[in-house]
């Protein structure tokens, strides 16, 4: 098996949008719009992995997503799933898709729709009653079974999307905001479904606005911003790599020392009894080290200050629009 | 292949079933043939039995080809605005089987939709002695009538199938509706353009127009026998024939042409 489910290189996608009613002001630029939705995405994803997708709302995830399932065609750029095209049948076969929103046949009960997609993988009959059997229990819909999908609220929704994205039982799944429009006990019915199916050595590709949950669940990210990807890798690696900071905690702090603290630090708290915290850059942090001592401060604590993914989101995200 | 395409033709069943514009139609058709024999009381005596006959006929050709028309444009538009096809595209499923599997089973609902308004037709004309013409059954010629009919619905299900899967269910219903009225009018039109006096005698951008859409909307008016049921005329095989090789030629290029643009098309 190869080590690479999905590579992406250099993704884009431009979309045309025709605004008839703009035709009266005679002008093709303002009728004829051009809409970059994905500029630069590239993305690697590993057989076995968890691959969290983040990014602020229109910066092009469900797009690319799109592109990955065949719902899309790139402007440019590759995909290749486990080395061959997304419109490959044969590697459909092996795929799992959840979109943002799941839309049903509303007057399909759960089973039927699990059936018929069963069908559209060529399953016999006998595997699809005991995977659907299965998948219901999985995903707490086995009392609803035989509800009309019309009576569903959006959670039990999300619950069969995700279901119908397990019936063929896939090698990589792919999740559009799985998380999304779930209570607390629908959150964490998905997040188990996830580590259990990670745990069988499936290959996960999940976008997510819920940060901890990726935080969580995911060995590498991916972080897009206006369409192009900004940070992409391992996650432990990406919030070791973007430590900027260092975090100290100071005694005998005079005024002398703590203007010089105000002057250097992102941020410093008062602890009470002349102690501080303080978070430095690491640029400044020498300099300002000896200062400190040269005022008599006594440095208890000196460590490295690692950013949590919002942190590391936050930053990524002000950065690409700031550019932008 | 053939399985998912049966896979995609049972929903599509099911999904017409379910569908209350469905239940509306066969509601309707059933009261134009009722309708048939309230009129036909008012007509005289002789021609009692032609107006059952021609209201039967009407019943079961018009309700069928809206159906074909409605459904059509509905199931294929309906994929798309409710986002299903989210979830059916990514599956191992080929566009094409999906029109196809569309095609299909719209073609079965319609068989089971023309069986059961002719088999009403069929039990009216029985019921009010309309059945024999001129000391002869018209059974034989009712039974051509209704495979006709079938043909027509199938050649208008392809054609909403083509404009549905780019345009919206108004536009395209329009358009399918256009096609099918056209169709049923382009002998009347070919006879302008014949005509040595008239607004189609010389040249000019109006017959160029008209000349296109008579070469490009089949004539539909070959799968109206009803003169023949009403004079009692046999409808000789190769007619059927005939009709059946034209049907598949038109039914092929319209469901390449809507597989073409449904191939082609971003779901965004």
């Amino acid at each position: 098996m190869s080590d690479v489910v999905l590579e992406v290189k250099d993704l884009a996608k431009r979309f045309t949008l025709v605004e008839l009613e703009r035709l009266l002001e005679l002008k093709p630029s303002a009728v004829v719009k051009r809409v970059e939705a994905v500029r630069k995405v590239s993305l690697t994803v590993p057989t076995g992995q968890v691959y969290g997708f983040l990014g602020p709302n229109g910066a092009g995830k469900t797009t690319t997503m799109k592109m990955c399932m065949d719902l899309i065609q790139p402007t440019s750029g590759t995909i290749q799933i486990f080395g061959s095209t997304p419109s490959d049948p044969s590697i459909k076969q092996r795929i799992g898709y959840l979109p943002e929103h799941p839309y049903f046949y509303d007057y399909l009960r759960p089973q039927e729709i699990l059936d018929y997609f069963g069908r559209l993988f060529g399953i016999g009959a006998t595997e699809r009653m005991r995977r659907i059997d299965e998948l219901l229990s999985r995903v707490g819909l086995q009392h609803a079974r035989n509800r009309s999908l019309r009576k569903f609220s959006k959670g039990m929704l999300q619950r069969l999307g995700v279901a119908s994205a397990l019936i063929n039982d896939p090698d990589l799944i792919v999740l559009d905001e799985p998380l999304s429009g779930l209570d607390p006990m629908g959150r964490k019915a998905i997040r188990d479904i996830i580590i259990e199916e990670r745990a069988k050595g499936k290959t996960i590709f999940f976008s997510s606005h819920i940060l901890s949950d990726i935080e969580h669940l995911c060995d590498r990210v991916a972080i897009v911003v206006n369409g192009v990807v900004k940070r992409e890798g391992e996650l432990s690696s990406l919030l070791q790599s973007d430590t900027r900071t260092s975090e100290m905690l100071l005694r005998n702090v005079s005024e002398e020392a703590l203007t010089l603290i105000n002057a250097h630090s992102t941020s410093a708290t008062d602890m009470g009894s002349s102690t501080w915290k303080a978070v430095v850059p690491q640029s400044e942090m020498s300099k300002l080290l000896i200062q400190l001592l040269q005022c008599g401060a006594i440095v208890d604590e000196l460590q490295p200050h690692q950013d949590s993914l919002e942190e590391l989101f936050v930053r990524v995200s002000a950065e690409g629009s700031a550019v932008c | 292949m053939l399985g998912r395409i049966l896979a995609v033709a049972q929903n599509t069943r099911r999904e017409a079933y379910r569908n209350r514009a469905f239940t509306v139609l066969v509601i309707v058709g059933v009261l134009l043939n009722t309708v048939g024999f309230v009129l036909s009381n008012l007509a005289e005596p002789s021609q009692k039995a032609r107006v059952i006959q021609n209201f039967g006929y009407f019943a079961v050709s018009f309700v069928s080809a809206i159906t074909a028309i409605l459904i059509g444009v509905i199931l294929l538009y309906k994929e798309l605005d409710r986002k299903t096809i989210y979830t059916l595209i990514p599956k191992p499923v080929m566009r094409y089987e999906i029109v196809l599997g569309k095609f299909l089973g719209l073609g079965q609902l319609l068989f089971g939709l023309v069986i059961f308004l002719s088999i009403g037709w069929v039990g009216v004309m029985w019921l009010f002695d309309a059945l024999v013409v001129n000391s002869q059954s018209v059974l034989d010629s009712v039974g051509a009538a209704v495979f006709l009919v079938l043909l027509e619905s199938l050649i208008v299900t392809s054609i909403a199938l083509m404009f549905s899967g780019w345009t919206r269910p108004f536009l395209s219903g329009v358009f399918s509706f256009l096609f099918f009225v056209t169709g049923r009018v382009v002998f009347v039109l070919e006879e302008h353009l014949a005509m040595t006096k008239g607004p189609l005698s010389a040249d000019g951008p109006l017959r160029q127009l008209v000349e296109i859409v008579v070469y490009v909307v089949p004539d539909l008016s070959i799968f109206n026998i009803s003169r023949e049921i009403a004079l009692g005329i046999p409808v000789p095989g190769h007619y059927l024939w005939s009709a059946s090789a034209f049907a598949g030629c038109y039914i092929l290029v319209f469901l390449g042409i809507g597989i073409v643009l449904f191939g082609r098309r971003d779901f965004v």
